[in-house]
């Protein structure tokens, strides 16, 4: 056993300095937690820009060009209280509107005061082009301020004759709006679980092929099989080197994202976002047992490629194994059974989701991920040991 | 001392699929080649002994059955008390083995790359590398043994590649055409050292199809062809058989002899 852990270090130191002097392959593993971060970073503040500006239209002061706005000043004094600037506009602004020079204006007719004050009904005209999408928002606002002012004095005249306004408003409707921004934002949120899960899947796809198939590829392997040393430790060797470098690409990746966490305003979200040190270091734990399964198979695959190149065409297929569930809780965001506690990829999506969103946690659920990881990595592990040897493996197709 | 035991293998072609019919399958077994036929002999140390054969005469074969990455279809193999079918590695241990057309670590250096294959063996500390400086002044690769193995021209790679299969200095020693492609000064270098390990009381076996190398390195010579051993002996009794004066004439009567027969069956 002695003889065998000390196998197992003599072939990862080898592939560990090999590892780092390999540039290449290290710049593209490491170039994937920044690009990935950063499309997080991208589409965070790009909703964030969208939702400030959909507010922007709301908050800013909506104006509203008004002729004949003396004729009904106590409209107009509703109006402001709501906080519609009034303009007084002339007659032409109809053709004002019409030419553009004016987005909307509300036109109160001559007369109006008479009518008011003898309680009869008036015909105000709002004036606008249906075309302009921008207006929406506060075409809407100034109408609903006007059917308020509407109502209250409807009512106000009821009461004052002693009925009831409930007999002229059977319905009262109150809008609760749930903000599609906000949704958004969970949206981009959810999606990090499966960007961390993709890192893990393909941090290291290129060394582990190269120590397989590319080792096969430069006529290295069968020399590396004659020496005495025990299959399972050449192996677990290689697997080592597979599992730090992801771990690394992990702990880059963390790292950016406990720095977008910290200057992203995910507020103007409606999320609120605290991950503590600690959630990320425990994010770090279930992503490590999916690192285990993750380079297990990365070298299942490898050792049955014919080449280096074939290596990385079957570990671009292998990426769709993680995606067929992350897909589908995508899809179904609400779907949720125990037993997806159990299915590698599901748990340790919902453990990190749990972490960054604040879900409830429980031990039992670090403890499955990682003993349905643990399992399957050594089964991995195992059958591609048992494999090294065996004269197909290590002189191709015979 | 390596003994080889009635050894047979035969390689079939690719598996027939379960559904084929009886028919089929029979034909598919039609399509194996024996690459070699009962074939039993045994390797003194002290003794360089040259595996002299044609190309797809079964040379690589048999070398991939002493070490153990084949297996036999039937026989079996002895390195010393060491069974290879029951104690591959103990046997492994014992052997030093240069494949055919073997490859390097690009991005480690010659010197690098020889310490792993000892650290393998099993090897560390002081004596590695008193090891491993001793093969460098042997196969004058003082110049390259710091550079990376990247770009080395094929005589760098084949002393370093060398150097790596017997940095254990194994008792055992089987090469796969080592000079091939060599010039004549890294051809030399490799022949010393040859002589060397001869001198140091081992076994050496290395295959050729270079009838000069052979003629005038081996003790003994194994005449090798479709899987038969055609002749065993040293370089006289080689050319007793062969009914000639050289070598290469007596190869060439001792295969054609061969080939006629298998015709006229």
């Amino acid at each position: 056993m002695n003889n065998f852990i000390k196998t197992l270090l003599i072939v990862w130191r080898k592939e560990w300095r090999d590892a780092l002097r390999d540039k290449k392959s290290l710049r593209m593993a490491f170039l994937m937690p920044v690009y990935f971060v950063g499309v997080f970073v991208a589409s965070s503040l790009f909703i964030i820009h969208m939702n400030q500006q959909s507010r922007a239209t709301t908050s800013e002061p909506i104006k509203l060009s008004v002729v004949g706005a003396d004729q009904l000043p106590a409209l107009v004094i509703w109006l402001e209280e709501r906080g519609v600037q009034v303009q007084a506009a002339d007659e032409q602004a109809y053709q004002q509107v019409q030419n553009g020079q004016l987005d909307y204006a509300l036109i109160v007719p001559e007369g109006a005061r008479e009518k008011f004050a003898t309680g009869e009904s008036i015909e105000l005209a709002l004036v606008f082009d249906a075309t302009n999408n921008k207006l929406q928002g506060a075409l809407h606002f100034v109408r609903q301020q006007i059917w308020s002012w509407n109502g209250r004095i409807g009512s106000l005249r009821l009461l004052s004759r002693g009925i009831s306004p409930a007999i002229v408003n059977p319905l009262v409707v109150r809008d609760l709006n749930v903000a599609s921004d906000q949704k958004m934002g969970f949206f981009v949120m959810a999606s990090l679980p499966m960007l961390l899960i993709l890192t893990v899947f393909m941090a290291t796809v290129g060394f582990s092929a190269d120590m397989t198939a590319g080792e096969r590829e430069r006529r290295s392997l069968e020399s590396l099989l004659i020496t005495p040393a025990p299959s399972g430790a050449l192996l677990l060797g290689k697997w080592l080197n597979s599992l730090l470098l992801t771990f690394l690409v992990v702990v880059v990746e963390l790292i950016l994202l406990a720095i977008a966490f910290a200057y992203v305003p995910f507020k103007e979200l409606g999320l609120r976002v605290d991950v503590t040190p600690l959630d990320l270091l425990l994010v770090m734990v279930v992503l490590m047992s999916m690192a285990l399964v993750a380079t297990a198979l990365q070298f299942v695959i490898s050792i049955f490629a014919r080449s280096f190149k074939d290596a990385q065409t079957y570990m671009g297929l292998m990426i769709f194994i993680p995606m067929i569930p992350l897909f589908y809780t995508l899809i179904n965001p609400g779907a949720y059974a125990d037993w997806f506690r159990w299915v590698p990829v599901l748990g340790q999506q919902l453990l990190v989701k749990d972490l960054l969103l604040g879900g409830a946690l429980s031990p039992q659920a670090f403890a499955q991920a990682w003993l349905v990881a643990v399992t399957l990595a050594a089964l991995f592990l195992t059958f591609t040991a048992r494999q090294l040897r065996k004269p197909n493996i290590v002189y191709g197709a015979s | 001392m390596i003994r080889v035991e009635n050894l047979t293998k035969v390689f079939y072609p690719k598996k027939p699929k379960t559904f084929l019919s009886a028919r089929s399958k029979a034909s598919a077994a039609n399509g194996a080649i024996t690459a070699l036929d009962n074939v039993s002999f045994t390797l003194n140390d002290g003794e360089i002994t040259g595996l002299l054969g044609l190309n797809g005469a079964g040379k690589s074969t048999l070398m991939r059955l002493i070490y153990g990455l084949l297996h036999p279809t039937a026989g079996d193999v002895w390195v010393n008390e060491h069974q290879l079918s029951v104690a591959p590695n103990a046997a492994r241990q014992q052997l030093g083995v240069l494949p055919d057309d073997t490859g390097l670590y690009k991005r480690l250096t010659a010197r690098e790359n020889i310490r792993y294959f000892g650290e393998l063996q099993g090897l560390a500390g002081a004596p590695l590398e008193v090891a491993i400086n001793q093969l460098i002044d042997w196969l004058g690769m003082e110049t390259i043994a710091e550079r990376r193995t990247e770009g080395f021209s094929l005589g760098e790679r084949m002393k370093t590649a060398l150097a790596r299969a017997i940095v254990h200095q194994p008792q055992h020693v089987l090469l796969d055409e080592p000079t091939n492609g060599l010039d004549v000064i890294t051809t030399r270098s490799v022949r010393r050292l040859l002589h060397e390990l001869k001198a140091q009381n081992r076994c050496v076996i290395f295959s050729s199809h270079l009838m000069h190398e052979v003629s005038g390195l081996c003790d003994r010579i194994l005449v090798i062809h479709q899987g038969h051993i055609l002749a065993d002996g040293n370089l006289d009794a080689i050319m007793d058989a062969g009914k000639a004066t050289n070598l290469e004439d007596a190869f060439v009567n001792l295969v054609q002899a061969t080939s006629k027969e298998t015709i006229d069956e």
